[in-house]
C-alpha cells in the first residue's frame, strides 16, 4: 500500500491505494461487519453501536485503546453513492474540544486507479458558515511551513 | 484565547488570507502590507485590528514602525486539529488496507 498524507489549514487529508477493486473497498466502510473489524488505529478496537447506512442515518463507535480508554464518536450519513463516495458528519464525544462541539464532514472517495482503488479521506471543520471561506485558505505549503516558523520563533 | 468564531470570520476574507500567505515568509510593516495588497491604509488598519483580536498576528513597535508578525496562538487549534485527526485517518487507512489484504486471501 502507498499512503500520503497532505494537510491544509481547516481539512484533513489523505489518501491510499488497495489492490482491491472499489466494490470491497467502499463495502468495508459500509458493511457494519466488516467495519467493525478493521476501523482505528492499529492499537483500537471499535464496536458499532449504531449503523444506518441511509442518507440522514446514524452511526455511533465505541472506540477502545489497548490501555483501555474509550472514547465514543458519532455522526448521521450525508451522501451515500455506491463504489464513489461516502460523506458523514463526525463528532467526537470526549473529544469536544478537538471537534468545539460542532459539525466536523468527513468524506471518502473512492476510484479506481492502476487495477486497483484509489481511497482519499476529506475531513473538513465546520465551526459556521464562515468556515466554508476559511475552508478555501490554501496554503501552498501549508501547515509544513507554518509549523518551522513557530518552532523556528520559539527558538529566538 | 480568541474564540473559533473569531478565528474564522478572520480567515474568511480574502485581503486577510493573502496576508497571513505574505506574512509566513517571515514578518513585516504595516506600510509594505498596504503597498503590497494595494489596499488603503484605512483598510489594512481595519484587517490587521480584525487578525490581531483573532491572535493570527501580533504587531510590534519597531522605532516609529509598526512590525507585523504571525502569531502562534491563534493557528495553535487549527494545528492541534490537523495533526490529531491526520495521524488518526492515516492510521485507519493502513488498517483498511491490513483488512482488505486479509479479506482478498480469505477468498482465495
Amino acid at each position: 500500500m502507498n499512503g500520503e498524507t497532505a494537510s491544509n489549514v481547516n481539512e484533513v487529508k489523505v489518501s491510499a491505494w488497495y489492490a482491491v477493486g472499489v466494490h470491497q473497498a467502499f463495502s468495508a466502510w459500509t458493511d457494519p461487519a466488516k467495519i467493525a473489524v478493521w476501523f482505528g488505529p492499529e492499537n483500537y478496537r471499535a464496536e458499532v453501536l449504531e449503523m444506518e447506512v441511509k442518507i440522514g442515518g446514524r452511526w455511533r463507535f465505541k472506540m477502545i485503546s489497548e490501555s483501555g480508554e474509550v472514547s465514543h464518536h458519532r455522526g448521521r450519513y450525508l451522501a451515500i453513492e455506491p463504489d464513489k463516495l461516502l460523506s458523514f458528519t463526525w463528532e467526537s464525544e470526549e473529544d469536544a474540544d478537538l471537534t468545539e462541539g460542532r459539525e466536523t464532514r468527513v468524506s471518502v472517495h473512492f476510484r479506481a486507479e492502476s487495477g486497483g482503488s484509489r481511497v482519499t479521506l476529506v475531513h473538513e471543520r465546520l465551526p459556521s458558515l464562515k468556515a466554508k471561506d476559511a475552508l478555501e485558505f490554501g496554503w501552498s505549503s501549508g501547515i509544513p511551513k507554518l509549523r518551522r516558523l513557530l518552532e523556528g520563533k520559539r527558538h529566538d | 484565547m480568541a474564540s473559533p468564531d473569531a478565528t474564522f470570520s478572520a480567515l474568511a476574507h480574502p485581503v486577510r488570507r493573502r496576508m497571513l500567505d505574505r506574512l509566513l515568509d517571515g514578518p513585516t510593516t504595516v506600510s509594505q502590507l498596504g503597498a503590497e495588497h494595494a489596499v488603503s491604509p484605512g483598510a489594512i488598519s481595519q484587517h490587521i485590528r480584525v487578525l490581531e483580536k483573532a491572535d493570527l498576528i501580533r504587531r510590534t513597535l519597531n522605532g516609529r514602525q509598526h512590525r507585523i508578525e504571525l502569531d502562534e496562538k491563534g493557528f495553535q487549534p487549527v494545528l492541534t486539529w490537523a495533526e490529531k485527526y491526520g495521524a488518526f485517518w492515516g492510521a485507519n487507512l493502513d488498517s483498511l488496507g491490513a483488512f482488505l489484504m486479509r479479506e482478498k486471501t480469505d477468498e482465495r
